[in-house]
């Protein structure tokens, strides 16, 4: 992939994909080093970060190792953001691109209800939507992606208004094309370089906005995540701020390696442009 | 003309309102075009050259006005009937970076007339797209390439495979050779000429260079401000322009003084 | 009068960086220009000749290199861009800032380059604008570069190429994205402009013709070489090198009478193809 290795020369792109890749990684094969329930509990509480072989990064109040329970926490996170993404990227791309090919009448309604989801701050209103339908994976996913989709509407339509404009659509119709082979194959697949630029951003607001419902106690309870370890460790910030440290820092180094992940393909994707 | 007009335009009339503002596009244009006859369209640019080629083409509808393709009513086309009529009438745009899909490779640009109206079975589809770069004069190994890989001439060249893919009955040529080197041009001058020759297609010619005209064009009608304003054979009308239209691009187009 | 040229080019080479190619776009170029002389440089895409205008004009692009020498003798250091050589590209659109009225925009130049306050700028940018022939200029001084047409577009770009007063104009093609009629105006405009302001022109373009009628001297530009160099009715005239008689015998004007064959220049030779020498098929 020609990308791919575009995103790899610029410095961001490495760096963004080197931990991107180490996180998954660590999340895919969590089961297999740590066996067991994350949330079990294996020693003493309160054991100090990098003191004890056993639990490198020490234990929480009740004794859980916080090493898995990062690890695990990984995997919450990363499903959780890359879902939302995805769907709210699909949600967007699908509203955007039927707003600008059909016009009309179906552009107004279908922009009018974009800017309503638009109007409510994203994180309230994924708040306002577990509250009513309980906390569980798909529901957070959801509530999410809600707030997330409105960004990729209004882009892909953009690109799709510009699109329609060209003369390879012209020249598309000129040839005999059915208007749905058009739009799917000439202006669709076109429209959607840029909205998937949006991709990292979005995966990063993710996974605050997963992180600050765990925290709120609105995560899933059966299973941890970094912001449900930021909340238990609220309770002795001051005995032992390493439990909401060590998860908060996970955070950073996520969002981090995800906008430089995006930097790197945006800067990948530009390059190739002026290439041509 | 011993046979019917391949095309003929009566009265075509044509406006845009735009925020209130309404411009005349098009104020009722009349022509005709014969087999194996090339018409040019010359005028300077707002002149309507464009909306009209658009209007023959069907990809705006005119106001008002016939428009008769082969005998058949081709304003009244819609949907359906009108896909099924469009492989007898083919365009090669001016830009031909802009008028392909950038992501398309050369041959799934000429495969695609071929595959949207089912002319030749799929098995046999790669040997025709072949058979279409070879006609002009391009090397195979071209298929493969996008069309930003490739010069303006080979592009405008793929532009040409893929309208004649269909074998039409007419092509509008939209400046095929404005936005080519100077010595590109008369390469695909040729080739335009030659397939007249072959094929017995007609050409409407879009130009606003009067040298071009003269070079491949029998006849020629000067467009102004939507109105058709002097027409015929094109030795007489650049001789001899009429009109103030046609004076003002004559007088325009650049001699070469070849004393100091 | 001094015999000191007013711009001496002297094995000019420039190569581009592209990744880990060295692209070479220019070979030893080598010419002088006097003061108020008329130079068009004449090519097909890929000759140089643009590359050659930029060099000159100090606007390559940063992964450009140039070997030799490009000196301007009477203005003893390098000349400075707007005050000393004024540019005029070939997008109408590209050269004009979007989100600037045109009367500020030339004002600007007005006021870094010839150092008078604002108000004096903006009534000189409206000369200026008043002798490219844009009508009404005083009311149009608020008016942005999308609210005009392309031959205008272009006609304010020469104002604001001509605002720092400069001693030499470089045009990069400047009519080829206009049809004909606008590019007549356009080419008329430039010669009186030249003509008034005592200018230096360097101007590149595709149309020999065109050529012609506005510069006395025509460089021509093959694969990155100057392959000649002259007065420019003695070349035409009687050219010395083959793709230059290539040039002038495969031009179309309305003298063309309509055939079926008109005659191509080779692309490997770049000399006419003969029609014994045509293969068909």
């Amino acid at each position: 992939m020609k990308i791919l290795r575009a995103m790899i020369l610029t410095g961001e792109g490495a760096a963004g994909l080197g931990v991107l890749t180490c996180l998954v990684l660590a999340a895919l094969t969590a089961p297999l080093f740590f066996p067991g329930d994350p949330l079990a509990i294996v020693g003493p509480p309160l054991v100090s970060p990098f003191s004890d072989t056993a639990y490198p990064l020490g234990t929480d109040r009740l004794g859980r190792s916080v090493t898995v329970e990062l690890i695990y926490g990984a995997r919450t996170t990363l499903l959780v953001a890359i879902t939302s993404a995805a769907t709210a990227l699909g949600i967007g791309a699908l509203v955007g691109t039927l707003a600008g090919f059909f016009g009309g009448i179906v552009d107004e309604v279908l922009m009018r209800i974009t800017e309503a989801f638009q109007t409510i701050p994203a994180f309230l209103l994924s708040l306002a939507f577990i509250s009513v339908t309980g906390p569980a994976i798909p529901t957070i996913v959801l509530a999410i992606a809600l707030g997330a989709w409105p960004q990729p509407a209004r882009i892909a339509r953009a690109e799709v208004l510009s699109l329609r404009e060209r003369d390879f659509v012209a020249a598309a119709r000129v040839v005999g094309m059915h208007p749905l082979e058009i739009a799917v194959r000439e202006i669709l697949l076109n429209a959607l370089t840029p909205v998937v630029s949006l991709a990292a951003v979005i995966v990063a607001a993710a996974v605050l906005i997963e992180a600050a419902l765990s925290f709120l106690g609105l995560g899933d309870p059966n299973r941890v995540t970094w912001g449900s370890m930021i909340a238990e460790g609220r309770t002795v910030l001051r005995g032992a701020p390493f439990l909401s440290i060590v998860p908060g820092l996970a955070l950073v180094v996520t969002v981090l390696a995800v906008h430089l992940t995006g930097r790197g393909f945006v800067a990948a994707i530009g390059a190739r442009r002026i290439e041509a | 003309m011993d046979r019917a007009p391949v095309l003929e335009v009566s009265d075509l009339r044509k406006s845009f309102t735009h925020r209130g503002r309404t411009t005349i596009a098009l104020r009722g244009v009349h022509l005709a075009i014969g087999h194996r006859e090339t018409l040019a369209l010359a005028g300077p640019s707002g002149s309507g050259k464009t909306t009209l080629a658009r209007c023959i083409l069907r990809l705006i509808d005119p106001d008002t006005g016939g428009l008769r393709f082969n005998g058949i009513d081709l304003a009244a086309l819609r949907g359906a009937q009108l896909r099924a009529v469009r492989p007898r009438i083919q365009m090669v745009f001016q830009d031909p970076m802009a008028a392909f899909n950038p992501r398309a490779t050369v041959a799934r640009i000429v495969e695609d007339p071929l595959r949207v109206h089912d002319l030749v079975p799929r098995a046999e589809r790669r040997a025709a797209v072949r058979d279409l770069l070879a006609r002009v004069s391009l090397p195979v190994d071209i298929a493969d390439r996008r069309p930003h890989e490739i010069s303006g001439g080979q592009r405008q060249r793929v532009a040409i495979a893929r309208a004649i893919a269909t074998r039409p009955d007419l092509i509008v040529l939209d400046e095929p050779v404005s936005s080519l080197d100077v010595s590109v041009r008369a390469q695909i001058l040729n080739l335009l000429m030659d397939l007249q020759a072959e094929t017995g297609v007609a050409y409407l010619l879009i130009s606003h260079d009067l040298a071009v005209v003269r070079a491949v064009a029998r006849r020629v009608a000067v467009m102004d401000a939507g109105r058709i304003v002097e027409s015929g054979e094109a030795s007489q009308v650049l001789a001899a322009p009429q009109s103030p239209a046609t004076l003002a691009m004559v007088q325009a187009v650049p001699r070469l003084k070849t004393v100091a | 009068m001094s015999a000191a040229p007013f711009l001496s080019v002297r094995g000019l080479g420039v190569h581009y960086r592209d990744g880990r190619r060295r692209v070479a776009a220019l070979h030893d170029v080598d010419f002088d220009l006097a003061l108020g002389g008329r130079l068009a440089l004449v090519g097909e895409s890929g000759s140089g000749k643009s590359t050659l205008a930029l060099a000159i004009a100090g606007l390559l692009p940063e992964n450009a290199s140039i070997t030799g020498t490009i000196s301007f003798p009477s203005l003893g250091a390098a000349p400075r861009p707007g005050r000393d050589l004024g540019v005029v590209f070939q997008d109408p659109g590209g050269s004009l800032n979007p989100v600037l009225s045109i009367g500020d925009q030339i004002a600007e130049i007005v006021v870094v380059h010839r150092g008078v306050s604002w108000r004096a700028a903006r009534s000189i940018a409206a000369e200026l604008l008043d002798r490219v022939r844009i009508p009404q200029a005083q009311a149009r001084l608020h008016g942005f570069p999308h609210e005009f047409s392309g031959g205008q577009r272009q006609r304010i770009a020469m104002a604001a190429a001509l605002a720092g007063e400069p001693r030499l104009l470089i045009a990069d093609e400047p009519t080829s994205a206009l049809d004909t009629v606008v590019q007549r105006e356009l080419v008329l405009l430039l010669d009186e402009l030249v003509r008034e302001r005592g200018l230096t022109l360097l101007f590149v373009t595709h149309d020999i013709a065109l050529a012609s009628e506005l510069a006395d001297e025509v460089a021509v530009l093959l694969g990155g070489r100057m392959v000649e160099h002259g007065p420019i009715g003695s070349v035409f005239a009687a050219p010395a090198h083959a793709y230059t008689r290539a040039l002038l015998e495969t031009r179309l004007d309305l003298d063309t009478p309509l055939s079926a064959r008109l005659l191509e220049i080779d692309g490997q030779t770049f000399t006419v193809r003969r029609p014994s020498e045509m293969s068909n098929g």
